[in-house]
């Protein structure tokens, strides 16, 4: 594998890493005594710091480094990071993501922010440096005295069990040998921060450094380890298991820990050493057997541990798509066999057996590799929190987000396409929907805190996602003002609310007196809009002065199976999806009633629906059959009912909706094609477009 | 394999699929060309340009079908046995051109290919990028990306969003 495409999965894993850190951060800040979130975290940075420095991108493993230590302290120490030192972290993750792109661009400056963070994580560093560290230096340091002081002589003395009778009260021996490798230091780790974390959990009682491995002056690299070989005598209460963690990150050869026993039962120590081994061996070679292993204790680690053992696959979407098409064929390719008159004149109940049984594999085939593509909108729904924190924290309102419905699936494209415009709302709720005074919101009755609810639901064979606000509401007054003010609408335009919510959306409107960091710049929800309407979804806005406001993104279900009616305008085929439709039915000449002699109307019960003529509204033709000659389907879209006129109706089947491509995206009323049992393409209409 | 087509493109530069439309032979460069299909079922698109015959399913994909008699302002031709849909990839993407007959692949000498005329010929110069003579014949090379690359994309678009925003007032 070459070397750029080993960066491109660098980058593409250390994108993921930086995701799920921003996630796990926020996460440990709601439950600051979640250690195994810790060094989840922990783990993240480590795997990011390896590896950007085995691509040469020095800034990135710099601050990563200092972050890890940072993290480490925590990792190791009672007190949890306060408020001020989770917001260094989070401002720290984004400056890893600003640096790794940096890095990638090969642009040699330092990204906004690199030096301050750097610098705040420094100061933490310092602050506890100060505290536990010195007693540990202290140990250390008498330790190095003493082997100042060696000789080739002294150092034959060293026998492990000479260190029995330094043993306290309930306390082990063990010795520990570590074999670094020469690059330890650009891994980011030295001995003394394994001494140091070892002091966390015990007594170092001696440290003999085998001085006869050590190179001699003239070939001395001051990044190399070397130390070959270095064995410590410690004294603890802890576990085997225990002193294994701090080792988790260096390779299995490069250390090796001897429960050392009292000399009478010299055999029992070999056989500890053999299970040791044991231990050691399957611990490193199976990952998931050695997170059971070392947190049998630590029930809330295994779990943490335990969910990653779920092996993924990452796949080239193309590819998926690719086999999306094959598929498709193979469907109507069992579909003609299912049809073919020759074949169903063959009375054998074994081919029919089988092309029963091919029919039940086709359909099975399809909806897992249909499911393949679905992924639960959950991972965008977490990223928001950090969104609705940062915001809320900028100015100044205290904000509770609520997620719901983080199960909905919905497509891998529009789960990336969504991410924006979901900040974008969110940060607009917050800045200008949640009161800035939390007075006004005691005296409205509400919640100090201001409520931001993200949902996402299934309706009407669309996607929902809603962005719902229990803020001041919109001020219709103010957004009608304004539109008028900037040449948007006219005084003689006549518009419903919804309309003129909507307006806030319009390119170059923003209604904040002040303009603030976080929305308001003018270049706003329009955005929104657009990159809505991008993936074919909308937006709607709904307001209530006083209680709150409410944006839903209503998202089509692309690529996915659709149940359709199938009905025919013209000769042409045409699906509509079965979920808009409400019923069919032929009217009687009563109950058709036109309207200035040009609108026409339907009675169905006590309902008066606006018809609409499909070849009309298609410009198939300009045929006007009798409306109580021709079938009525009613169906229910976002502004109401109507009934779409249509020459017959066909039945019902489910098909594949495939985008007509580009040049046909705008089409107005068609949202799609789908080939056939026949091999042809039939039109999906886009049932929002047709009223 | 790979090594023989890097060898072998300078040699095919002046390689096209030859095809008819009316009287007229045209040419398109053969590396454009996907594939060719008789004529097949094609479902109309509601409110787009006549030219634009609809789409077609090509194993799975829908594509864009393109009536190149239409595309030429000549009489339309009901279906026929030569009738056929050359697929041609442009800017990544396969459309359909239906065509009266597809004729051969021609290769053509450097020296017989010249620029296209001024006027003299009823169909807009921009689609022609140059002239081929071959046996006798005077073979007329589309620039299928300017005949329905982006420009024409833009078109399509733009004409769809006018009666978009003629509808919504």
């Amino acid at each position: 594998m070459s070397r750029e495409k080993l960066k491109q999965i660098f980058i593409e894993e250390a994108t993921e890493i930086i995701e799920k850190l921003d996630i796990d951060i926020l996460e440990f800040e709601e439950d600051p005594s979640n250690k195994s979130l810790l060094d989840e975290i922990f783990r993240g940075v480590h795997t990011l710091k390896g590896s950007a420095n085995a691509f040469n991108f020095t800034r990135l493993g710099e601050f990563v480094h200092h972050f890890e230590d940072a993290l480490d302290y925590f990792r190791s120490a009672d007190e949890a990071p306060t408020t001020q030192q989770i917001d260094l972290f989070l401002d720290g993750i984004n400056v890893i993501k600003n640096t790794l792109e940096y890095e990638i661009q090969e642009n040699e400056e330092f990204p906004q922010g690199y030096v301050e963070c750097l610098d705040g994580i420094h100061k933490i560093l310092e602050n506890i440096t100060e505290a536990p560290l010195h007693e540990e230096l202290a140990t250390s340091s008498t330790d190095l005295a003493e082997e100042f002081s060696w000789d080739e002589d002294e150092t034959k003395e060293y026998e492990i069990e000479n260190f029995f009778e330094e043993l306290q009260e309930s306390e082990e021996l063990f010795e520990i040998t570590l074999k670094f490798d020469d690059d330890i230091y650009l891994r980011g780790f030295d001995h003394f921060l394994f001494f140091k974390n070892l002091s966390g959990i015990g007594r170092i009682l001696c440290s003999y450094w085998h001085m006869n491995l050590v190179g001699d002056l003239h070939n001395f690299d001051v990044e190399k380890n070397n130390f070959k070989e270095v064995k410590i005598a410690f004294a603890t209460k802890s576990t085997y298991d225990e002193i294994l963690e701090i080792f988790d990150f260096v390779e299995e050869e490069e250390f090796h820990i001897l429960h050392v026993k009292p000399k009478t039962s010299q055999k029992e120590i070999e056989e500890v050493q053999e299970i040791q081994e044991e231990n050691i061996n399957t611990t490193q070679k199976e990952a998931p057997v050695k997170e059971e292993v070392q947190t049998s204790n630590n029930q809330q680690k295994t779990q943490a541990a335990v969910t990653p053992t779920r092996s993924f696959l990452k796949i080239d979407s193309q590819k998926l798509d690719e086999l999306f098409d094959s598929i498709g064929e193979l469907v109507i390719a069992q579909n003609y066999l299912a049809q073919n008159q020759i074949i169903k004149q063959v009375r054998n109940a074994e081919v029919s057996k089988t092309i029963e049984n091919l029919s039940k594999i086709t359909r099975l085939i399809q909806n897992r590799v249909m499911s393949l593509r679905m992924i639960p909108i959950r991972d965008t729904f977490a990223k928001m929190k950090r969104v609705a924190r940062d915001s809320s924290k900028k100015v100044g309102k205290e904000i509770n987000l609520v997620l719901e419905g983080e199960d909905t699936e919905i497509d891998k494209t529009m789960v990336d396409a969504l991410s924006d415009p979901l900040i974008h709302i969110i940060r607009n709720s917050i800045d200008h929907g949640i009161e800035s005074d939390s007075q006004e919101r005691l005296k409205a009755g509400k919640d100090e805190k201001g409520n931001v609810t993200l949902s996402a639901y299934h309706r009407g064979g669309n996607i929902i996602i809603e962005i719902k606000d229990d803020g001041r509401g919109i001020n219709k007054e103010k957004v009608y003002k304004k539109a008028l003010e900037r040449g948007i609408i006219s005084p003689e335009d006549e518009l419903s609310d919804s309309q003129v919510y909507n307006l806030i959306m319009q390119p170059g409107f923003s209604t904040a007196d002040v303009i603030s960091d976080i929305s308001g710049r003018g270049v706003g929800l329009d955005v929104v809009r657009t990159s809505i309407e991008g993936i074919r979804g909308k937006v709607d806005i709904s307001s209530e002065a006083g209680k709150g406001s409410t944006f839903s993104i209503v998202l089509p279900l692309t690529l996915a199976i659709i149940d359709g009616m199938i009905v025919r305008s013209k000769d042409k085929t045409f699906i509509i999806p079965t979920l808009c439709i409400i019923e069919s039915f032929r009217p009687q000449k009563a109950s058709v009633h036109a309207a200035k002699g040009k609108e026409e109307f339907v009675q169905l019960r006590e309902e008066l629906l606006p018809v609409v003529r499909l070849n009309h509204k298609l410009e198939l033709n300009n045929e006007k059959p009798n409306i109580w000659e021709s079938t009525l389907v009613c169906i229910e879209n976002e502004k109401g009912k109507f009934a779409l006129l249509v020459d017959d109706l066909v039945g019902r089947q489910q098909v594949v909706i495939k985008s007509l491509g580009e040049y046909f995206s705008q089409t107005e009323g068609v949202s799609g094609g789908a080939v056939m049992g026949n091999g042809e393409v039939a039109l999906i209409l886009n049932i929002e477009e047709l009223y | 394999m790979e090594k023989e087509e890097k060898e072998g493109l300078p040699l095919n530069k002046n390689r096209f699929l030859t095809f008819y439309l009316e009287d007229e032979i045209y040419g398109v460069n053969i590396f454009e060309v996907k594939e060719i299909i008789a004529m097949m079922t094609t479902t109309a698109v509601p409110k787009t340009p006549a030219f634009i015959k609809g789409v077609m399913n090509l194993r799975g994909n829908i594509i864009p079908v393109v009536d190149m008699r239409l595309k030429f302002d000549m009489p339309h031709k009901e279906p026929e046995m030569y009738t056929a849909i050359v697929i041609i990839n442009i800017e990544g993407k396969n459309i359909g051109f239906i065509v009266d007959k597809v004729e051969e692949v021609v290769n053509v000498e450097e020296e017989n290919i010249s620029a296209p005329p001024e006027f003299g010929s009823n169909i807009d110069t921009k689609f022609i990028s140059k002239m081929a003579r071959f046996n006798d014949k005077v073979i007329m090379i589309l620039d299928l990306v300017a005949l329905f690359g982006q420009e024409e994309l833009n078109m399509v678009q733009s004409l769809n969003k006018t009666t978009n925003s003629e509808v919504s007032q």
